[in-house]
């Protein structure tokens, strides 16, 4: 009936060889636990293994990630339905220019954005020191919007520069990550029909 | 001007995804934690191989099949992200759940039964191998690793894949060897591979209706 045939009987391994194997299945799947799954997936690290592997910095991103998410979440929830004030009416044609210096300890983030109206086009250049930052360049909508849009990303870059042309109202900048083990600055110059320039965090 | 890219949800990717966006270089161990997790939870992998190993007890056999299967998938894992063969993660993973059933069938003696030969099942594994590969290329692909240490990286996961697979083996192995000791195994073996080709079909169905969705 099968593409094969009954097994003779001792071929087969005894009771007590896979009583053993079971024996031996839990404890290694422990071991793995303690060792490697703990502070690859939480950054928990009973043992200091999981750091000497690179492992529990995975955790503690991941870990970090979450919170990131459920934290942007919340806000989004409040905050949807809310109406959301335009700061200051922009004189159309007038173009604003600023500079900005700021730290980034490790593992923390900075956002800086351009109020925008649809349209408008913002030219840029940003250089740091001490490292090179994770950078996302997007445009987040007024409260309530779902608009989001992302213009460009990178990783472990210390010189950006270009323009871009918002696709609606709204937020519009850089998002930098610090993952160095060093405080990095970054300096960014931007100039453009921006209403104002402002930290989110 | 920079092209934008329209995105429907907001900007933070968590998970191992996220993680992978966030770091750069050589990480040696960690990507092989991903390749041994995506094994070990990837539960279409895992059912071929019950399927591989149902009727096999030597660990001669074992291995040889196992090998197999390992080469198989490691080729086209390494050919797919480096020649960027992106083929859709819906049909690859549509023909792995065939791959289930196939080789359900195949343990039921249904080709022999149907077209009078009994296809050769080493070759099958290898083939069957080279898609799996192909599932695994696609999702790293979608992980957007970075360019710095890439190769090394993807050595990295390739190892940890097939250490995912060895214990993910080892496992089924004991739980199988329990079970092939009582006289209930032959009694049950022709259901149990139906239920594996019911999953195998389900899997199919699964990723299908997802590819026509999307």
């Amino acid at each position: 009936m099968f593409n094969t045939h009954k097994p003779p009987e001792n071929d087969l391994p005894t009771s007590s060889q896979l009583l053993k194997s079971t024996m031996v299945a839990i404890c290694v799947g422990c071991a793995l636990l303690i060792l490697v799954i703990l502070p690859a997936e939480y950054g928990t690290d009973p043992t200091g293994v999981g750091e000497l592997l690179g492992l529990k910095k995975m955790g503690e991103i991941k870990t970090r990630l979450k919170q990131d998410f459920l934290k942007e979440n919340q806000v989004f929830k409040e905050s949807n339905g809310a109406k959301d004030e335009l700061m200051v009416e922009s004189e159309t044609g007038k173009e604003n220019q600023d500079v900005m210096e700021l730290v980034i300890a490790p593992n923390e983030a900075i956002e800086i954005k351009l109020e925008m109206k649809k349209g408008s086009i913002a030219k840029y250049k940003w250089t740091t020191q001490n490292g090179g930052l994770n950078y996302n360049l997007h445009g987040d909508g007024h409260k309530g919007s779902q608009n989001s849009i992302v213009y460009k990303k990178g990783r472990m870059t210390s010189f950006d520069s270009g323009e871009f042309k918002s696709e609606f109202d709204g937020h519009h900048g850089w998002f930098w990550r610090n993952r160095n083990n060093e405080s990095v600055t970054v300096t960014l110059e931007t100039i453009g029909d921006y209403i104002l320039i402002k930290q989110i965090k | 001007m920079l092209i934008p890219v329209i995105l429907f949800a907001h900007g933070v990717t968590t998970g191992d995804q996220g993680y992978i966006q966030e770091i750069n270089g050589i990480n040696f161990v960690p990507f092989m934690y991903l390749g041994a997790k995506h094994m070990v939870t990837g539960y279409d992998h895992l059912l071929f191989l019950i399927g591989v190993i149902f009727f096999l007890y030597r660990l001669k056999d074992i291995g040889i099949y196992v090998t197999l299967f390992a080469v198989g998938h490691s080729s086209t894992l390494l050919l797919g992200v480096f020649a960027n063969i992106h083929i859709n993660a819906f049909i690859i993973d549509a023909i792995i759940g065939l791959s289930v059933v196939y080789k359900a069938l195949d343990n039921l003696g249904a080709f022999q039964q149907w077209f009078g030969v009994q296809p050769n099942t080493k070759i099958s594994t290898l083939i069957f191998g080279l898609f799996h590969g192909f599932g695994l290329a696609a999702k790293i692909i979608e992980f957007e690793i970075d360019s710095n240490g890439l190769f090394t990286n993807l050595i990295a996961f390739n190892i940890g894949v097939e250490i995912g697979q060895l214990l993910a083996l080892s496992t089924i192995l004991i739980l199988i060897s329990y079970w092939r000791k009582k006289s209930s195994f032959l009694t049950h073996a022709y259901s149990t591979n139906v239920l594996l080709m019911i999953l195998g079909f389900m899997l199919t169905g699964y990723q299908l209706f997802g590819y026509f969705n999307s």
